[in-house]
């Protein structure tokens, strides 16, 4: 039987209805913020689609952006991505070792030259010509060097390969840098965060292969459907924040009724990400759900930038003071708010109604 | 980064996104009505809490039709009450809503068997009647001997 040459062929081979597309559709759509109407477009789009050539490069990192990637779904829609490419080379998920591997990272790169997609995870290493990160007998360096050369486009997922992470923090012994560093040739999206939510990079990639092009990004080269507000913006405490009504500490009165976490440290302010909408583990919880502050985990330099239970307004001789007297300014406007829900609890009490 | 006006700005409320819901599906009624077009609005969005979202399904109330389908997990669609207004909700990992949308429109899409299935389909039955054939002939012959 000859090999199914598109999407469409091989999800029908693999007993997929047109239906699954239009669901995965109107699933992407929603989660990459494209207009709605579109989802009948893209599910003829991924029909008609080959399957997208993927090499997976792993460099400094902990493998917890291929977990998350490859643990948090299953077998259901969210996994479709799974259909849609072919993952021609990852150390840690393919069956094969050694020179065998190898010569699958190169057969994928001479027989999509030009078309296939390089997805990163982990910081590069760069000191003393790049001797602090080698596989099969070449530099981190070198390898990213080759294979970007022929690629269609990278893809940083997680901080370290979007950022520096983890690796770049002081004092950054192994002179680690981020993709956008090094390859300045070819268009660089970056899903950061420690790890990415994986439907953000499951979104990404499916949006690359529809459309054929670059999401809209935003300064830091991340989908702007994706980073485009921060955890604040849409974190279900908010109101306890406009009302100035913050927990002190993890367990006092304030904490037990889910007040706002940002004098705990909360980073929700100044972090673009879309943990508070698309949450985790299948969209179970989030940090600030589970009772924790946000880390900043999507943000340059997240790790140096002070003890992750300052709050904000604490100088910490990073530029995020500047945020943080912002921040304060927002906690005025939230204490007014405080004074008035007090008075018209006071006046509705008054009356007999129920504040 | 943000400024002091975006951090201190608070959303707009729930209530308000829900009466702006409805006008835009009264809007896209209308144009369905007139010409033809159809309209879709993604729920998940918008800044809505579930008892938002409850409201909204109470607003819009339940009509003559609805259906349950099982692809890559279960999905439910109804009409509401007005006719040509259907809630189209997907569930993916652990029931939980993958895409949540209100179509305008007279069928949805996802309703219709798709050209390719049909295709496939076709084809399939013919392979499943030629095979129910030919083992039917062998018990007739295998009876005969």
């Amino acid at each position: 039987m000859a090999e199914p040459e598109t999407i469409g062929e091989l999800l029908s081979e693999r007993g997929i209805s047109r239906r699954g597309l239009l669901k995965y559709a109107a699933y992407l759509a929603s989660l990459m913020a494209l207009p709605p109407w579109q989802s009948n477009a893209i599910a003829d789009a991924l029909a008609a689609a080959r399957r997208q050539s993927v090499i997976w490069l792993s460099f400094q990192e902990c493998t917890g952006c291929t977990e998350s990637l490859t643990r948090s779904f299953s077998p259901t829609l969210e996994n479709l991505i799974f259909n849609l490419i072919s993952l021609d080379y990852h150390e840690t998920l393919q069956a094969v070792s050694g020179e065998a591997a190898e010569q699958a990272r190169r057969s994928a790169m001479r027989d999509n030259k030009g078309k296939y997609i390089v997805v990163v995870d982990g910081s590069v290493p760069t000191r003393d010509g790049g001797v602090y990160g080698t596989v099969a007998g070449q530099s981190m360096l070198q390898i990213l060097n080759d294979t970007a050369a022929g690629a269609k486009a990278l893809i940083a997922v997680g901080t370290c390969a979007a950022f520096g992470g983890i690796p770049h923090a002081q004092p950054d012994p192994t002179g680690a840098v981020p993709l956008t560093s090094l390859i300045k040739d070819k268009p660089i999206i970056n899903i950061s965060g420690c790890p990415p939510i994986p439907e953000a990079m499951a979104g990404t990639i499916a949006y690359l292969i529809t459309f054929g092009r670059l999401p809209d990004l935003d300064h830091l080269n991340r989908p702007k459907s994706l980073f485009g507000n921060t955890i604040h913006d849409r974190c279900y405490r908010r109101s306890f924040y406009d009302k100035g009504l913050f927990a002190k500490s993890f367990d006092d009165e304030g904490a037990r009724r889910g007040w706002c976490l940002y004098e705990l440290g909360c980073k929700g302010p100044v972090t673009y990400n879309s943990c508070a909408t698309l949450k985790w583990n299948g969209g179970v919880s989030f940090p600030i759900q589970s009772g924790h502050g946000c880390l900043g985990c999507s943000e340059p330099n997240f790790w140096d930038k002070g003890g992750f239970y300052h709050p904000l307004s604490t100088p910490t001789g990073h530029p995020t003071a500047a945020v943080g007297a912002a921040a304060v300014a927002g906690i005025g406007v939230g204490a007014v708010s405080a004074l008035l829900a007090r008075r018209a609890k006071r006046e509705a009490t008054s009356t007999g109604e129920k504040p | 980064m943000p400024d002091a006006d975006s951090i201190g700005s608070a959303p707009p409320s729930g209530a308000a996104v829900v009466s702006g819901v409805l006008r835009e599906v009264a809007e896209r009624l209308e144009a369905l009505a007139e010409r033809g077009e159809c309209g879709v609005i993604d729920l998940k969005s918008l800044p809505l809490s579930d008892s938002h979202l409850q409201q909204l399904r109470e607003r819009l109330g339940r009509g003559e039709v609805s259906a349950q389908l099982e692809i890559l997990g279960p999905s439910e669609i109804w009409e509401t009450r007005y006719p040509g207004v259907w809630w189209v909700r997907h569930l993916g990992v652990t029931d939980l809503v993958a895409a949540e949308r209100i179509e305008i429109t007279r069928v949805p899409d996802i309703l219709s068997a798709a050209l390719p299935d049909v295709v496939t389909a076709a084809q399939s039955l013919n392979d499943d009647l030629a095979l129910y054939a030919t083992t039917r002939r062998e018990r007739t012959d295998h009876g005969r001997t």
